[in-house]
């Protein structure tokens, strides 16, 4: 018998870490479980059951049904859309959000690549998704879908500042881009301890990047049906959906790689499980504000980006400049 | 940008039965123009070829959340054409059957506005507490929303035994639930920066445009069919009017806020001081009121109703005009959009709360 | 107690009967004063209840069609926010038009709160109100071919 870790050691290693752990199958079915676990938390938030029934436990199997279904919908492409770019721009934000995954450590010995410019490959992902979102709005042909991709280019660029200037902080305190060096710089302290600022600002910054609530302005639904999602039907919108939960799910690792240690803790618990609880923990966090506030309006939203975020970025930078200076 | 012309049609999540046409110069409305008629099903017609009695299911339809409060001013203008003398207790039924109305309808416009600025807890936890209140009406009338309960002459049945101690009990967790919607949505921060000074209506604007309901009293002006010409035993109950001047959209949701509050206070007064009696006066489908004109108004939840019934000694009426509030609220809805963010569209258009069918009826 | 409560209203009837004379006023119920007023008067009564006293905005427009007399009859209700005292009146001023001629001035231009009301009863009734600032259909579909329906030989189908 091939022990687990000759698995990921041997010949068809980089196949296997890239296709079944840590990457696309585990990525899915991580995905699949995050949809029924924000149903089910929002439900209890909200003094409801959620899914109960698919699946026979508490409807965990509820997030596969509706993928299914959404397999077997009409994929309806508009007749003036750009019939090109409408197919391509899903496909496109599901290499964005694979690749980002690719570059993520889940742990040293799972993990699928790493590089000394990693977290740079990373933000500049990162920022290549509100093109994704503006040729899905444009090759729509439809005015709310244009007025909802104008809405996410604006909040999604926005916010990548702060965002990478609160990893900037982390790279001055660690002193490497590697994902794996941030990791291993953690041992004396997590960083969320010393960066305080910056977690906050990165927590904000993912959350206006995924357009979750309360920032989900570009798909709004109830005044622009649904953004720049509005065409997209059946495996198309499974496609944008998967995308945008995949990529929810690689900044939540980063968060925990950057801010809460990554892998490190206690010995007894393997490495990787210590990522994907405090993964989960992340997820958790960022699931909640859907529960508890209403949305921002654009021009809030925007405001609070430039004039409030960007700002304790640029403090935060000013801090790590100091702790790195006095610590080293 | 140049200016974009956008159809809020009626297949729209955010409109409704109802169409704004809309004039957008970037994320600005330059203009935004009303278009109502979706759902006009000409009950003003309709009602001429009913008999007074048969017109009391014809007319609590278009209303369907707060359908006592459209039949009350029907009901007391066809009292007064007929001149009947309704007995204490039906009055004290009637006013306590529309004020658990108002607050089924104010509960259900806050978990639309939930819907509408994005926030599904402002549209769950209103909702289920509603259950509590239908479950009360249905004990009494037979069914949750239409109930044909109001007549000409008083009440259909009367309370069931034990009524009193199963709505003591709704109010007393209503009145929990009350402080747990201030503490998490009123005081939510997202919600005051997208309600507050927002579609701010002046108290001049408000009288001009001859607003009514929540809207004017949010404006300033504590306007209120109940206090200004009190029908049935609404003058021997002690309760407030709210009203708030700032006028935006804050102030408008805070009133509806209040008003379940004051709602609460009218039914706990009128459980302890109903008396007994006959509940209805005369069998009314005969009902031949003598030739004359009358206009009767009620304040149901989202405004006064007025009903304005010529007779002519027929067992029908001549004419029935009937005076919805969100009719009369429509001016508002140019004049607030004005100059708006594209976003605070529904913010401003549910704060008005705007029922298209009763609008066209 | 009746006593103090018809003050108001009778010092606003006795104020209307010295300045329009030729207006036949009544008081049908308690709270309801109800005016006949030939139509030449009408702008000239309108601005004074407005302004000296103080109803501010138009709660209804009816209009009623009498095929029998040959008249249609349109009914303003006004009501009052601003003077507290009069908050409980509602006063009608009813003009009758002869049916084949339904035109009037439009008193959307001192009460804005009329311009919906008027529009509708436009189209309902068929009563052309002049200088009214957008007198398209409402309610009814754009493509409505057929005479107004609140008139009485529109019938519904099938009664």
């Amino acid at each position: 018998m091939v022990s687990l870790l000759q698995v990921f050691t041997g010949p068809l290693a980089t196949i296997i870490r890239i296709l079944v752990f840590p990457g696309l199958s585990f990525a899915l079915v991580f995905v699949l479980f995050m949809v029924w676990y924000e149903r089910k938390l929002l439900a209890k938030m909200q003094v409801r059951v959620g899914p109960l029934y698919a699946g026979g436990f508490e409807g965990i199997l509820q997030p596969i049904a509706d993928f299914v279904k959404l397999l077997f919908k009409e994929v309806i492409v508009p007749k003036e859309a750009d019939k090109i770019f409408f197919m391509l721009a899903p496909t496109f934000m599901m290499a964005l959000s694979a690749s980002m995954i690719a570059l993520i450590p889940l742990s040293p010995s799972y993990m699928i690549t790493d590089s000394n410019v990693a977290i740079l490959i990373v933000i500049a992902l990162l920022s290549l998704s509100p093109l994704a979102i503006m040729v899905a709005a444009w090759a729509s042909n439809n005015k709310y879908s244009l007025i909802g991709g104008l809405r996410a280019l604006h909040q999604m660029t926005s916010y990548a500042i702060p965002m990478s200037f609160s990893i900037l902080g982390i790279v001055l305190m660690s002193g490497s881009f590697s994902l794996l060096s941030i990791v291993e710089s953690q041992r004396s302290s997590w960083f969320i301890l010393l960066q305080p600022l910056g977690a906050v600002v990165f927590y904000l910054a993912a959350l206006a990047e995924l357009e979750r609530v309360p920032f989900d302005i570009p798909e709004a639904e109830t005044e622009i049906v649904m953004g720049w999602e509005t065409e997209y039907s059946g495996i198309n919108y499974g496609i944008i959906m998967t995308a945008t939960y995949i990529k929810f799910y690689a900044l939540a690792v980063l968060f925990t790689d950057l801010f809460l240690g990554g892998w490190l803790g206690p010995a007894p618990v393997p490495a990787v499980i210590w990522t994907i609880l405090k993964t989960l923990l992340m997820v958790t966090l960022m699931m909640i504000p859907r529960g508890v506030y209403p949305r921002f309006r654009i021009d809030q939203m925007l405001r609070f980006g430039w004039t409030r975020l960007l700002p304790l970025s640029l403090i935060n930078l000013m801090i790590s400049l100091v702790l790195v200076t006095f610590l080293k | 940008m140049s200016e974009l012309t956008l159809s809020i049609g009626p297949q729209h999540p955010g409109s409704g039965h109802f169409r704004l046409i809309v004039c957008l110069d970037g994320d600005t409305i330059t203009k935004a123009t009303p278009d109502p008629g979706y759902v006009h099903r000409g009950i003003e017609k309709q009602a001429e070829y009913r008999e007074y009695l048969q017109n009391i299911p014809l007319l609590e339809r278009p209303v369907i959340s707060d359908s006592n409060g459209s039949v009350y001013a029907y009901v007391l203008a066809v009292e007064k054409l007929a001149g009947l003398v309704v007995p204490e207790r039906a009055q004290y039924i009637r006013v306590l059957m529309a004020e658990l109305n108002r607050i089924m309808s104010h509960l259900y416009w806050l978990a639309i506005y939930g819907i509408f600025l994005g926030h599904s807890t402002m549209f769950m936890w209103p909702f289920g507490d509603r259950e509590a209140i239908i479950d009360l009406a249905q004990r009494v009338m037979g069914t949750r929303l239409t109930y044909s309960y109001f007549v000409p002459g008083g009440v259909r049945t009367d309370l069931p035994d034990g009524f009193k101690d199963e709505v003591l009990q709704a109010i007393q967790f209503l009145e929990k639930r009350l402080v747990e919607y201030e503490a998490i949505f009123y005081k939510n921060p997202v919600f005051v920066e997208r309600a507050r000074g927002v579609g701010i209506l002046s108290r001049e604007d408000a009288i001009k445009l001859g607003v009514v309901g929540p809207t004017v009293r949010g404006s300033g002006v504590d306007a209120d069919a109940r206090k200004d010409e009190p029908y049935d035993s609404y003058d021997k109950l002690d309760f407030d009017i709210p009203a708030f001047r700032d006028g935006d959209c804050y102030a408008r949701a805070l009133v509806r806020l209040e008003e379940i509050r004051q709602s609460i206070r009218i039914v706990k007064q009128v459980l302890e001081s109903i008396p007994s009696g006959p509940f209805r006066v005369i069998q009314s489908s005969l009902l031949k009121p003598p030739a004359g004109s009358v206009y009767a108004r009620t304040e149901a939840a989202r405004g006064t109703y007025a009903y304005f019934i010529i007779s002519q000694g027929n067992r029908t009426p001549y004419r029935l005009k009937i005076s919805s509030p969100s009719f009369r609220n429509l001016p508002a809805f140019r004049f607030l959009m004005k100059g708006s963010h594209l976003a605070d569209m529904p913010t401003i258009y549910w704060s008005l709360d705007y029922w298209p069918l009763e609008a066209d009826r | 107690m009746c006593d103090l409560l018809l003050v108001a209203e009778e010092e606003i009837t006795k104020r209307i009967v010295e300045r329009f004379p030729e207006t036949k006023l009544e008081l049908s119920a308690p709270n309801r004063i109800d005016l006949v007023v030939a139509l030449r008067y009408l702008p000239a009564l309108a601005i004074y209840l407005r302004d000296t006293e103080g109803f501010d905005h138009v709660t209804s427009v009816t209009g009623t069609d009498y095929p029998s007399k040959c008249l249609v009859t349109v009914t303003y209700h006004l009501g009052a926010y601003a003077k507290l005292a009069i908050r409980r009146l509602v006063l009608s001023i009813s003009i009758d038009l002869p049916r084949q001629d339904t035109k009037m001035p439009s008193l959307s231009l001192i009460w804005p709160s009329a311009e919906y009301h008027e529009r509708e009863t436009h189209e309902m009734i068929g009563v052309i109100f002049q200088d009214h600032p957008n007198l398209n259909l409402l309610l009814l579909p754009e493509d409505w071919k057929d005479p107004p329906p609140l008139r009485k030989d529109f019938k519904l189908r099938g009664r």
